[in-house]
């Protein structure tokens, strides 16, 4: 009974008095950042690199949230060096997601990573009913634990089966095979960021690719445009198994 | 020879240091054989050194201004107060990218906040010590102070706050704004050309405030910001011309970047002093050198960075500062980005004739085909004021053949985006059923008079129409996809708005005005009953809402929401209630049409409700919006129906007379409510009206000077109009005068235009 009262409360409380309504049902788009914090990620400022690309893509994602008034998005990260830990594990509103800053340990273990976010993407914790779920990538090297275990996990969640995926390879290290395994679909570049610019570029057009693919998917595409600074990598197949 | 000295003044940073991301330059060397040195310069770093706060004013010396070195340090000390409280603002808005416009205000509203200040400090010292050894009566006692009395102390200003995002500089009078880039190109924003004489605006001045010059420069993505330096014009003066002190500014920074600021603060007392030897001058300079932004994150992840990586910018295809060219011929620089879309990023640009917004592609859609359809949109010249119309292609002079956008007007700040209403944002409270209805109206006739010269408009949705809260006028954006019907265009359309037989993809679906009409009617919907409407039940059963679950709900099986013929996708009446309050709110008219074109209308294109049935009924609607006499909301009624419940009090309408006009030559019968202060608009009297212009009012209820309770409509047009009394009496209404409103009156309008007053 009280819920019901408040709810009701709620919708009189709009911000426009004069006409009559609440605001329109939102759908949550729940967006995670699987971001590398191995030793490597500290050669040449790489992670200050990749903190300062976050905050700059974050105005960019609130902007593109608030485009789509039928979502909110609500943003998480796992950082990844020795183990893998949520950085930010609450589900913020990306209105109120403000950045701290990753720093470097140890080791690369993806895998860890993986299943973290496949825990996160189980329902509950996930709504019963959202738009797809976007994960985001961002590596530089190879990883160093059981990977494919950690991608199968993530791959068996309802949530995270249908979750939109970016790959952001930084540096000529990156393992590309294993970006694009997690991409699931040889089709999906990966974005190749090899300076701050391209990797700015990545992250900002990684952060908004969730929500703009749950507003405007346009010309037949699965994902919104992408924009032109960064390198897209696709890896080729063996020319064959046996020769 | 001139003495250096260090100029004193509010807590400042000690010159050639860095303070915080900055470091800055200050110096005042007093001019060849004067006595007094009647320049005043202020340095500071509020905010931990996120920001700088930079002044210098020059006193103007002459035996008029014998005390001008105080009203010069009264100047910069003043401004160092409000530019400080600026200056917390401007760093609490940095990175968060919304509330530039509230600062902006602020920024306008500072020079006369300073020049308030300064005065009631000049009136303050003149009271103590009156400069003209008279008396003066008390500043409350005379309550207007004449400017005379300032001109002892006048003064110029000028200012300046940089923060890793925005640049913003003031000046009152001479003296010179001069700001150094990254790839060392000079600039003087707040120029205004080559000094006619000694005469210079002054703080002294009436009205002061007007005078003062505003720069405002934001730095999008990762642009840097300049190098920043002031300077009292004894410095420009030393200089055979302007190209030589632009020299010698940028040569201050490059040494600086080079051999570090301490070194070029050291050297500044000699650079100063020769110059002040030349104008026989005071001569100042202060400075905020190296923006701080990549160095700092770089410095903090423990690691330099290349030095030639420097100078990217990492957001956005161009760069603040660069210049293009549009193909009319006119110069265009690039000066902030204001947001990304589907296919290119959007930027305010500076041209010759003013601000413009322009729209430049993503290289991959950049294309012939999109070339060609722009070019064509051009030529076509739309003047309209609903639209922002595609105005000149421009490109990159240096790569003419990679990439091009185009120039647009600026969307003026009273137009607000339909998401924002959506969310019923307060940014949108001052939203009411009447302007509602009436910007659903004006998108309907925005794009019937597209539609009506054989173009396709192809991607109507949420994001390209902008509408005023208070009035409902509209703004059609991204034109750049409207095409002559049947020709084709890179943009199928936003799913969600997408027609059905566009979402499935079926052979020859094309996207073209038919197509147009069931986007527009989803948009109608969304503004009226801001729900999709093909999102219902069906839609809640949907977990995971991706691509394969909105082809079904647009695509392969759209049922509407409150299709009579089957109730499956009815809204559920616990989890989407204001759904169903909305659609019992809408008048029949309304609901009559949006059942049939997502009835029959979703599978037969041909039966898509059209712009003119819209617009009629949204007409009529409008005609018949009445004022709940309890609350005074706005309610819309059905035109000749029974009074609804008001929405929000829920006491039930009294409904007022009703004017049943029928037009001259075509005979339209139109009904409109006669509330108090209801208008009757020239579209009321045409037959076929080209489109509805709710500024053109020929009559208004309005109540009797004297009786009050007791209405009438006044003719507010140019012509005379005659009434008929029941006794078959005629008397005439001239412009100006009203006719008492009472069962039965008789109306003629002209032109064979007849109404009759029905309660």
């Amino acid at each position: 009974m009280t819920d019901h009262s408040n709810d009701a409360q709620e919708t009189r409380t709009s911000h426009t008095p004069g006409i009559p309504g609440g605001p329109m049902a939102k759908r949550e788009v729940h967006f995670i950042w699987l971001l590398d914090c191995s030793g490597s990620m500290s050669v040449n400022g790489k992670i200050g690199e990749l903190n300062f690309a976050i905050r700059e893509a974050i105005p960019e994602m609130q902007q593109a949230a608030k485009d789509n008034a039928a979502a909110s998005l609500l943003v998480r990260a796992i950082s990844f060096g020795s183990g893998a830990t949520w950085h930010i594990d609450e589900p913020t509103p990306v209105e109120d997601f403000t950045w701290r800053d990753l720093t470097t340990y140890g080791g690369t273990d993806m895998g860890a990573a993986f299943r973290l976010a496949a825990g996160a993407l189980e329902t509950p914790p996930m709504p019963q009913r959202a738009m797809r779920p976007a994960i985001a990538l961002v590596s530089d090297g190879q990883p160093m634990d059981d990977w494919r275990a950690g991608l199968r996990a993530l791959n068996s969640t309802p949530w995270g089966k249908r979750a939109v995926r970016v790959a952001v390879a930084i540096g000529a290290d990156a393992d590309k095979a294993m970006l694009q395994e997690f991409l699931g679909n040889p089709e999906l570049p990966i974005l190749e960021a090899n300076s701050p610019r391209q990797l700015a570029g990545a992250i900002r057009w990684a952060s908004t690719v969730a929500v703009k693919a749950a507003s405007s998917p346009k010309q037949g595409t699965e994902q919104p445009a992408m924009p032109p600074m960064m390198t897209k990598t696709r890896v080729e197949s063996d020319d064959g198994v046996v020769w | 020879m001139s003495a250096a000295e260090a100029a004193p003044g509010p807590p400042t940073v000690p010159a050639g240091e860095a303070s915080g991301d900055w470091c800055v330059l200050r110096q005042r060397v007093k001019g060849l054989g004067k006595k007094v040195n009647q320049d005043a310069c202020h340095v500071s770093s509020p905010g931990g050194g996120q920001a700088v706060v930079l002044a210098v004013a020059d006193g103007h010396g002459s035996a008029a201004h014998f005390r001008s070195e105080q009203g010069a340090r009264w100047a910069v000390e003043e401004f160092a107060r409000c530019a400080g409280e600026f200056a917390h603002r401007a760093i609490a808005l940095d990175g968060a990218g919304t509330g530039y416009r509230e600062l902006r205000d602020a920024a306008r509203a500072l020079p006369r906040q300073l020049v308030g200040r300064w005065r009631r400090r000049a009136l303050l010292a003149d009271c103590n010590a009156p400069a003209d050894g008279r008396l003066p009566p008390r500043p409350e006692q005379s309550g207007h102070t004449p400017a005379a009395r300032f001109t002892p102390y006048g003064s110029t200003l000028v200012g300046a706050v940089v923060t890793a995002n925005l640049l913003v500089c003031w000046q009152l009078g001479d003296g010179d704004v001069v700001l150094v880039d990254e790839r060392g190109t000079v600039r003087t924003p707040l120029s205004t050309g080559p000094d006619l004489g000694d005469e210079t605006d002054s703080l002294c001045q009436p009205e002061a405030g007007r005078l003062v010059r505003l720069h405002w420069q934001a730095f999008p993505g990762a642009a840097e910001p300049p190098a920043v330096l002031l300077s009292t014009d004894g410095l420009a003066k030393s200089f055979a011309d302007d190209a030589g002190f632009q020299d010698f500014a940028k040569g201050v920074v490059e040494r600086a970047a080079e051999h570090g600021a301490r070194t070029v603060q050291e050297q500044l007392p000699e650079w100063l002093g020769r110059a002040a030897g030349y104008s026989g001058d005071d001569t100042t300079l202060v400075a905020a050198l190296r923006p701080p932004r990549r160095r700092a994150h770089s410095r903090a992840a423990g690691g330099a960075r290349p030095e030639h990586e420097r100078n990217t910018m990492v957001n956005g295809m161009l760069e603040a500062g660069q210049i293009l060219m549009a193909e009319s011929g006119e110069q265009v620089k690039v000066a902030e980005l204001f947001g990304s879309g589907g296919q290119g990023e959007v930027y305010r640009v500076e041209t010759p004739d003013g601000d413009r917004a322009l729209k430049w592609y993503y290289p991959q859609l950049a294309d012939d085909r999109q070339r060609q359809i722009l070019e064509g949109l051009i030529g076509r010249g739309w003047h309209d004021d609903r639209f922002l119309w595609p105005r000149a292609v421009v490109l990159d002079p240096r790569t003419p053949h990679e990439g091009f956008g185009y120039l647009m007007e600026v969307r003026p700040d009273r137009f607000r985006d339909l998401p924002a209403l959506f969310r019923r944002d307060a940014s949108v409270r001052a939203t009411t059923q009447r302007s509602l209805v009436t910007a659903a109206l004006h998108t309907v006739e925005a794009y019937r008079t597209l539609h009506s010269k054989g173009i396709a408009y192809r991607d109507i949705n949420w994001g390209n129409i902008f509408f005023d809260p208070a009035t409902g006028d509209v703004l059609v954006c991204d034109n750049d996809n409207a095409v002559v019907e049947g020709e084709t265009a890179a943009v199928a359309g936003t799913m969600d708005f997408m027609a059905p037989e566009l979402v499935r993809g079926d052979k020859g679906a094309q996207p073209g005005i038919q197509s147009d009409l069931h986007s527009l009617a989803v948009l109608l919907f969304l503004l009226l009953v801001n729900h999709h409407p093909l999102e219902g039940a069906r839609a809640l059963r949907i977990r995971c809402m991706d691509e394969a679950a909105k082809r079904q709900l647009y695509g392969s099986e759209p049922v509407f929401l409150f299709d009579p013929s089957r109730s499956d996708n009815r809204p559920d009446p616990d989890e989407q209630p204001g759904v169903l309050d909305a659609w019992e709110l809408l008048p029949e008219v309304l609901r009559t049409l949006f059942v049939k074109t997502f009835t029959q209308g979703l599978a037969d294109p041909g039966a898509r409700v059209r712009e003119t049935q819209w617009r009629d009924a949204l007409s009529t609607v409008l005609d018949s919006i009445a004022p709940c006499a309890t609350c005074g909301q706005q309610n819309m009624t059905q035109p000749g129906g029974r009074p609804p419940r008001c929405w929000d009090c829920g006491d039930t309408l009294r409904l007022p007379p009703t004017l049943a006009l029928t037009t001259g030559r075509l005979r339209v019968a139109r009904s409109v409510l006669l509330g108090p202060r209801a208008k009757v608009y020239a579209h009321h009297l045409a037959d076929d009206p080209p489109r509805h212009d709710f500024t053109d009012v020929v009559g208004e209820v309005t109540e009797h000077p004297k009786q009050p309770g007791r209405y009438g409509l006044t003719n507010r047009s140019g012509t005379v109009w005659t009434v008929r009394l029941d006794d078959g009496t005629v008397q005439d209404v001239a412009p100006g005068r009203t006719a008492a409103l009472r069962p039965g009156l008789l109306l003629e309008f002209g032109g064979g235009t007849e109404a009759q007053v029905r309660v």
